[in-house]
């Protein structure tokens, strides 16, 4: 992803990560406890367990905080971060990654050469990535206090599932997964007048980071662009120009240019029919007698949650109407 | 007639296959082409009724000429007809796919005149697919009872998954109600694809071996497949009921389930993504989907219950040796809906067998993941399922003697018996049990369904408070909850019929 990155990093006075580090001794030293003020993103929540880390600080007397949320408790100070676009930030950040990887896997019996093996994928590091996705405020605290956790247990941690710190960063990348599954199933693409695909997703995590790779693997030579206006972020697609060979590219925007992705688009001719089309066929596929009433739950709402009908072509009423012109390609072909 | 009201009349037509799912091939995208595969499948949408859209479910055509009694599309019946051109389907497909709408294409058809020239019609479309629009995503097709094995091959080389219904649990039932089709018409083609399959399993094995020692020449694969099939196949005069036990080689290909419980054990519970093939304890086999250019996702099959008299524990025994004889993938139950008056079938306005449906699901989830016999599911005396209690809370209701079991010492296939754990769950639990005791607090955290499994569990010898400690409490707690569900209510309603228990 290109660094720059959380919305809240912007306008702020830079900060360096030594300087972080010495504030934060200093106010051990003071007797206090200190609130690290962090970006919500991997990069800022490993930085900062880095820069809690290196002033030796105990666990239980420092903790991170959303740095657009940070209030001080009594008898806390509040101490601020590099911001997650810093390089000294994403390489100590990348310092504490790779720590994890190694320590929970040295003595992990699916370990090879005492590194994470590549068939687990890294699952107990791993987690930190989908976890930091969350929306949830207390993310960057919980993640610090498992990476803690990490460090002191060492490979004992692939053991401790009922763990509470595990449990809760377990249930955060759990839920950011199925958020990234929700983008992948949920997100519909409209073709523009330029041949270019485009669709606007609005999960209740940051997934366009996480599903980008995913896309563009799907859509082969395509050139697209997905966008997430909630969490400001968007993957550009265009095989062979971005991204070296990925083809991608996955970006933060400032409101401005949100808001003019999301302008209206113009479309391809043929779009409103092959709408037009889905919706037909998904009216044609219901099966009578298994309905909600039939089952006394509503099966799809469970599947499907509400608010993501919104943006289903095939749940969208004004479809039908749109579809005046029948593309050569879908017009009467005598067979009938 | 435009595309739009094709599609409206041959998705109409597709719907009552239970079928729609996009799993079991791994192909990874391919420079200049369209999509690729995943194994675990994706839904893009979901009916009204709550069933996962995941592919374009069309019939090619649904001027049939056969006249199965229950089917909406029979020769005798009174509906507009349509068939697609195989290049009008192959563009829906893909302008579907580039919008993030489906995976693929479910591909099946009435018998557009013989079943050789529906199939070659569905090979065109499949051909322009593949090789003219350049798609690499999934495709489902069904294989007509009847059709050459050439044209077989042909469609199994071009599709993911193929599937022949088998339509109805026996072959009495088939030839009252399909006079056009026979059991070994359905049969034959099984035994094709598996052979087949069987046989590129074999040659990629021998080729892993030889990797490294020398260049392959020619297309041996394909010679590998023609030799395989036998020129003349051993005619099954009772198809459905003359199913062989595997062979000596078949056996050698798969992993034995003493391996996969060892394999169970030791997978990794802290991956975020639980792959369902890792779990199941059914024998697999050891070569990639991905190596394979032969129905790489295996064959399927589905038949209708509910509209002829075979009880639950026939279809659980067919369906275990279909799973054994054909390594079928899924065997899909479709709840016979009442659409046609036919004196021969279940008059129009009974209640579709929801339940019944859901209740063999459960229960054919229970064989392949969980290693019930069909037997101990629907037993030869009580041949035909709870409809209120899961069959496996049925299963340790009946066999309450052999709980509670000790979380902390219980082996993976006891751990899978206790209603409420499931493979993930009683994997989970021999993770954490090295680390420590486990309590019940900790079963909630690692997500067990204690509302279940609490009756039938002891941790560190001690019963859950909760749970009462007299088996026949026990049985009166869990049948009382099951049979408060919502579903059950409603359907009791709407189905009027009564609990074994």
């Amino acid at each position: 992803m290109q660094r720059g990155s959380s919305p809240s990093s912007s306008r702020r006075r830079p900060v360096s990560a030594e300087g972080a580090r010495l504030r934060c001794e200093a106010a051990l030293a003071d007797g206090y406890s200190v609130a690290l003020a962090c970006d919500p993103s991997l990069e800022g929540v490993l930085g900062a367990t880095g820069i809690g880390y290196l002033a030796h600080a105990d666990a239980g007397r420092v903790r991170l905080v959303p740095r657009d949320a940070c209030q001080a408790r009594f008898g806390e100070q509040v101490v601020d971060t590099p911001s997650d676009a810093s390089d000294e930030l994403v390489m100590l950040a990348r310092r504490v990654y790779k720590g994890i990887e190694r320590h929970v896997a040295t003595g992990c019996p699916r370990a090879r050469n005492g590194a994470c093996p590549t068939n687990c994928a890294g699952a107990c590091a791993r987690r930190l990535v989908y976890a930091s996705a969350s929306d949830a405020p207390g993310m960057p605290e919980a993640l610090h206090r498992y990476v803690r956790k990490a460090f002191a247990e060492g490979p004992r941690m692939r053991m401790l599932i009922a763990d509470e710190l595990v449990v809760e960063v377990d249930e955060l990348a759990r839920y950011v997964l199925n958020e990234c599954e929700h983008t992948k199933q949920f997100a519909r693409f409209s073709l523009l007048a330029d041949g270019s695909l485009f669709a606007a997703f609005r999960p209740q995590a940051d997934t366009i980071p996480l599903t980008a790779g995913y896309f563009a693997a799907r859509m082969g030579g395509e050139r697209f662009c997905i966008v997430d206006p909630v969490h400001r972020s968007a993957a550009f697609h265009d095989s062979g120009k971005l991204g070296g060979r990925k083809g991608h590219t996955v970006v933060r925007l400032d409101r401005e240019s949100a808001d003019q992705l999301l302008a209206a688009k113009d479309l391809s001719p043929d779009e409103p029919y092959v709408r037009a089309l889905w919706k037909r066929f998904y009216d044609s596929v219901t099966l009578p007698g298994r309905d909600a009433s039939q089952r006394g739950y509503d099966l799809r709402a469970g599947w499907m949650p509400r608010r993501f009908w919104g943006g289903l072509t095939e749940l969208d009423q004004r479809v039908d109407a749109e579809a005046s012109t029948i593309p050569e390609r879908y017009a009467d072909k005598t067979l009938n | 007639m435009d595309t739009l009201t094709k599609l409206g009349i041959l998705a109409d037509a597709a719907k009552y296959d239970a079928a729609c799912t996009s799993s079991g091939v791994d192909r990874a995208p391919q420079a200049g082409k369209v999509g690729f595969a995943q194994g675990g499948g994706l839904c893009h949408s979901f009916t009204p009724d709550g069933r996962c859209v995941t592919l374009l479910k069309v019939l090619m055509s649904n001027a049939c000429s056969y006249d199965c009694a229950y089917c909406v599309n029979r020769r005798q019946a009174s509906v507009p007809r349509a068939t697609f051109t195989p290049r009008e389907l192959a563009e829906l497909t893909v302008d579907f796919y580039r919008r993030n709408y489906i995976e693929g294409l479910f591909l099946s058809s009435g018998v557009l005149g013989t079943p050789d020239a529906t199939t070659e019609r569905m090979i065109e479309c499949l051909r322009l697919l593949r090789d003219e629009y350049r798609f690499n995503g999934y495709v489902h097709a069904k294989v007509i009872p009847g059709t050459s094995d050439e044209l077989v091959d042909a469609i199994g080389r071009l599709a993911d998954r193929l599937s022949v219904n088998l339509e109805l649990p026996s072959s009495a039932s088939l030839s009252q109600l399909c006079p056009d089709k026979d059991a070994h018409g359905i049969s034959h083609p099984m035994a094709q694809i598996h052979r087949t399959r069987v046989a590129e399993e074999q040659f990629l094995k021998e080729r892993r071996k030889r990797k490294g020692r020398s260049k392959l020449e020619g297309s041996p694969i394909t010679n590998a497949l023609v030799t395989a099939t036998p020129a003349n196949p051993q005619p099954q005069t009772e198809a459905l009921g003359a199913f062989a036990p595997l062979t000596q080689v078949e056996r050698s290909s798969r992993l034995t389930s003493a391996q996969q419980l060892r394999q169970a054990e030791e997978s990794d519970v802290m991956s975020l993504r639980a792959v369902g093939m890792q779990m199941t304890l059914r024998a697999r086999s050891t070569v990639a989907s991905s190596k394979r250019r032969f129905v790489p996702a295996g064959q399927s099959t589905q038949l209708i219950v509910g509209a002829t008299p075979e009880d639950d524990n026939h279809i659980l025994q067919l369906s275990n040796v279909l799973y054994q004889r054909f390594d079928l993938k899924r065997v899909f139950f479709s709840a016979y809906m009442p659409m046609v008056d036919d004196a021969r079938l279940p008059e129009q306005g009974a209640p579709v067998p929801l339940r019944r449906e859901h209740r063999l699901y459960q229960a054919d989830w229970l064989m392949r993941y969980y290693a019930f016999s069909p037997d101990e599911l629907a037993t030869p005396e009580e041949p035909w399922l709870d409809l209120d209690v899961d069959p496996k809370l049925a299963w340790a209701l009946r066999h309450i003697e052999r709980f509670p079991v000790e979380v902390m010492d219980a082996p993976i296939e006891v751990l899978l018996r206790v209603p409420g754990v499931g493979p993930v769950g009683a994997r989970r639990i021999i993770t954490a049990r090295k680390a420590g005791p486990v309590t019940f607090d900790d079963l909630a955290r690692m997500r067990i369904t204690l509302k279940r499994a609490r009756h039938f569990l002891t941790c560190g010898g001690k019963r859950d408070p909760k749970s009462p400690l007299d088996a026949q409490l026990i049985r009166e707690k869990v049948v009382s909850d099951a049979k408060q569900s919502a579903y059950n209510r409603t359907r009791r309603h709407a189905e009027g019929q009564l609990s074994l228990f």
